[in-house]
């Protein structure tokens, strides 16, 4: 460890102001301290343990198979539902009632009742129910260009082609994958003491991890029905097949109504940062794992491909950026003192927001034992920091929520441009929805997913109130700037929780949000299919299960 | 048997309904989560109802000074409640939702009906436009 070497990082954060605009957090690429390479690290290290017990499918493709995962102290089972789908049927969107393949994450070993149980609601989804006996519940349709692709060249004895497997990346995508008590699953705070599940969204990454291999098992099965003969996919082959999935607006609000849990993941990230600008100079190994990684974002960044009309000349630039990075870091820019600030002051200045954020990823690449550790900030306990402190004074909050929602102040929210935007619940699918406030009849049902807007409210009616007054005695008054009154002070004590943008703005662009929560799942290739549901790949490059403890387990993430 | 069969209600699922019931009667959106929040802690404490109960409350004066939950928030906001005597007040918020586990929510089916009912509310009308323009 040398932690001694990394002098007063605090001074290298980033601002929040800066940090938190959705175009900054719209930019984000996956780091070392992504949910994903939390988990395969943790994997890896202590040798987790990976079969597939059962196996019924027929002909059909039909039937049901468990996937169990033995680590130190507990074992957990993926229990897939493999189902004949009609085509006509086959949709990403959230308002689908039947998909190819259904799945839960059961705490344990099942026995047949369980998967019984299982059986008469997991293929339901949304309409069935789990129980706290399971810590997921999720779903995955087949790509319909690569899956036949794949089966069609196994039955023929042949290997797929490799530029297809590249094109697409996975053979079935997720549309939704459930945790944290949803649909009658357990909750965390009874499993969150856990320390394979501590950190966020473990058991949801699990889960896709698995799937991951049923993936390939049931496309080997088709094959194998076409042709009892069929070829089995080479393995460099499996490695280069991913998870895909399909992620609309249901994710985009977790950013605003988690502020807490947003700011330990920002905090985390931005703090590994500010570690590896700290240090005075590079070693010779860390400039060379920093040119390996370059190099193989350089080919991730290669095979990243969207028709999106805002992300394709992204992509496009981001090309460049890495291009014109290669040549400053081969003119020696990390020679001499500071290397890294130097260098992440060079990106900031010379590279777009996609850049930056890469370069920033890449720069942690070279120390783990600076970064990893900081995986164990990245939990909240929400309950503990979500009470509001009703003693301040009126003064005081004004005060704060001044200097926290500067930007919000100098929004003229009279403008109906500035609030354009209307987030609501429809009563059909249950699911959040955006709408055009002046367009449809929906600002009755307006959910609470507007902080600068509510906080310029908050601090005009504390600029009526004696700055002496209690906070409390000011709620009782005024209720309805509850929300907007605990907000500020969580951002006072956590300087990323908030986000510095106008949710509701016309010009809002809602992959942003879900492009900066899916960077912390680690997900690479965003592909927006609109502005406001995104395509991605996870566990592209990783090692399978049969291939664990891998020495490559955390070396995968940028060769997806 | 109630919502959710023989498993009931996970905390978050309880959580969410009652938050939704309290807006679905009005409340603003920050109380309406403080009743959430209440309901939820309330269970996880496995301390049968005291006191008023939580659908008379709803249906009848949420929201006013002397209603137990602005009196449990404003004791606990000014640190005047320990948080043990704060929870106290809390609990009373959900009389009627029989707890039988420590972990889950098991409602009867009249309760949940009738939380459920205030919860839709909440559900903006689906309409073609909508789901043409607005889903994710």
């Amino acid at each position: 460890m040398s932690i001694e070497t990394a002098p007063e990082p605090e001074a290298f954060l980033r601002n929040p102001a800066e940090v938190m605009r959705l175009s900054s957090m719209g930019a984000f690429h996956q780091t070392r301290l992504s949910f994903m390479r939390i988990l395969m690290r943790r994997l890896a290290c202590e040798n987790w343990r990976f079969d597939r017990p059962l196996w019924e499918v027929d002909a059909n493709g039909e039937g049901r198979a468990l996937y169990r995962a033995r680590g130190p102290e507990r074992t957990y089972t993926l229990v897939a539902f493999a189902h004949d789908l009609p085509d006509d049927q086959r949709s990403d969107r959230v308002i689908a009632e039947a998909w190819d393949a259904t799945f839960a994450l059961f705490d344990g070993e099942p026995t047949a009742a369980d998967v019984d149980r299982l059986a008469g609601n997991v293929p339901y989804q949304e309409a069935g129910r789990v129980s706290e006996r399971e810590l997921t519940l999720s779903r995955a349709n087949r790509s319909m260009r690569l899956f036949p692709h794949v089966v069609d060249r196994l039955a023929a004895g042949e290997q797929p082609d490799t530029e297809e497997v590249e094109a697409v990346g996975y053979l079935m995508r997720t549309t939704a994958v459930y945790g944290s008590g949803k649909f009658g699953a357990v909750d965390r705070e009874f499993v969150a003491d856990r320390p394979e599940l501590s950190a966020p969204f473990q058991a949801e990454m699990l889960s896709v991890y698995l799937i991951r291999a049923f993936t390939i098992d049931i496309a080997e099965h088709m094959a194998r029905v076409k042709n009892p003969d069929a070829a089995r996919l080479d393995p460099a082959l499996k490695r280069r097949l991913g998870v895909g999935n399909s992620t609309g607006l249901g994710m985009a609000p977790f950013l605003i109504k988690h502020p807490v849990l947003i700011d330990h993941w920002m905090r985390a990230r931005e703090e590994g940062l500010a570690r590896v600008r700290a240090l005075p100079e590079a070693k010779q190994r860390e400039k060379e794992a920093f040119g390996e990684t370059l190099e193989q974002a350089k080919g991730q960044v290669a095979r990243w491909g969207t028709r999106h009309p805002l992300y394709a000349p992204r992509i496009v630039a981001l090309r460049d950026d890495l291009a014109k990075l290669e040549t400053h870091v081969a003119a020696g820019a990390l020679h001499g003192a500071d290397p890294w600030d130097r260098l992440y002051r060079w990106a900031a200045d010379a590279l777009s927001d996609d850049g930056r954020e890469m370069t920033a990823s890449m720069m942690m690449e070279p120390y783990g034992h600076l970064i990893d550790g900081l995986a164990d900030c990245m939990a909240a306990d929400e309950d503990r920091h979500g009470r509001l402190d009703g003693r301040m004074r009126c003064g005081d909050l004004k005060a704060l929520a001044e200097r926290i929602y500067g930007f919000a102040l100098e929004t003229d929210f009279e403008e109906r441009a500035e609030r354009a935007r209307c987030w609501y619940v429809s009563e059909e699918k249950l699911e959040p929805r955006l709408g055009e406030r002046f367009e449809e009849p929906i600002e009755d049902y307006e959910q609470p997913l507007a902080p600068a807007r509510d906080a310029r409210a908050l601090v005009h009616a504390l600029a009526e109130r004696d700055a002496d007054e209690t906070v409390a005695a000011f709620l009782m008054a005024a209720p309805e700037h509850r929300g907007a009154a605990l907000r500020a002070q969580i951002a006072a004590k956590f300087p990323f929780a908030e986000i510095r943008d106008n949710t509701i703005s016309a010009e809002m662009l809602p992959i942003d949000l879900l492009r900066c929560k899916l960077s912390f799942f680690g997900a690479t290739k965003f592909d927006p299919r609109s502005d406001r549901w995104v395509r991605i790949t996870m566990f592209q490059g990783a090692p399978l299960p049969d291939e664990m403890p891998a020495a490559d387990a955390d070396g995968w993430a940028w060769a997806g | 048997m109630g919502v959710g069969g023989v498993s009931g209600l996970s905390l978050g699922e309880f959580e969410a309904l009652v938050a939704k019931a309290a807006r679905g009667v009005g409340l603003p959106w920050g109380l309406a989560a403080e009743a959430g929040k209440a309901a939820r802690r309330a269970i996880a404490a496995e301390t049968p109802g005291a006191g008023e109960g939580f659908l008379d409350w709803l249906e009848t004066a949420p929201g006013r000074a002397e209603c137990p939950l602005m009196k449990g928030l404003r004791d606990r906001d000014l640190g005047e409640a320990d948080a043990e005597s704060a929870d106290l007040v809390y609990r009373a918020v959900v009389d009627q939702a029989q707890t039988l586990g420590l972990r889950r929510a098991h409602l009867s089916e009249t309760v949940t009906e009738r939380l459920n009912a205030l919860a839709h509310r909440t559900y903006a009308p689906a309409t073609e436009e909508s789901r043409a323009r607005g889903a994710g």
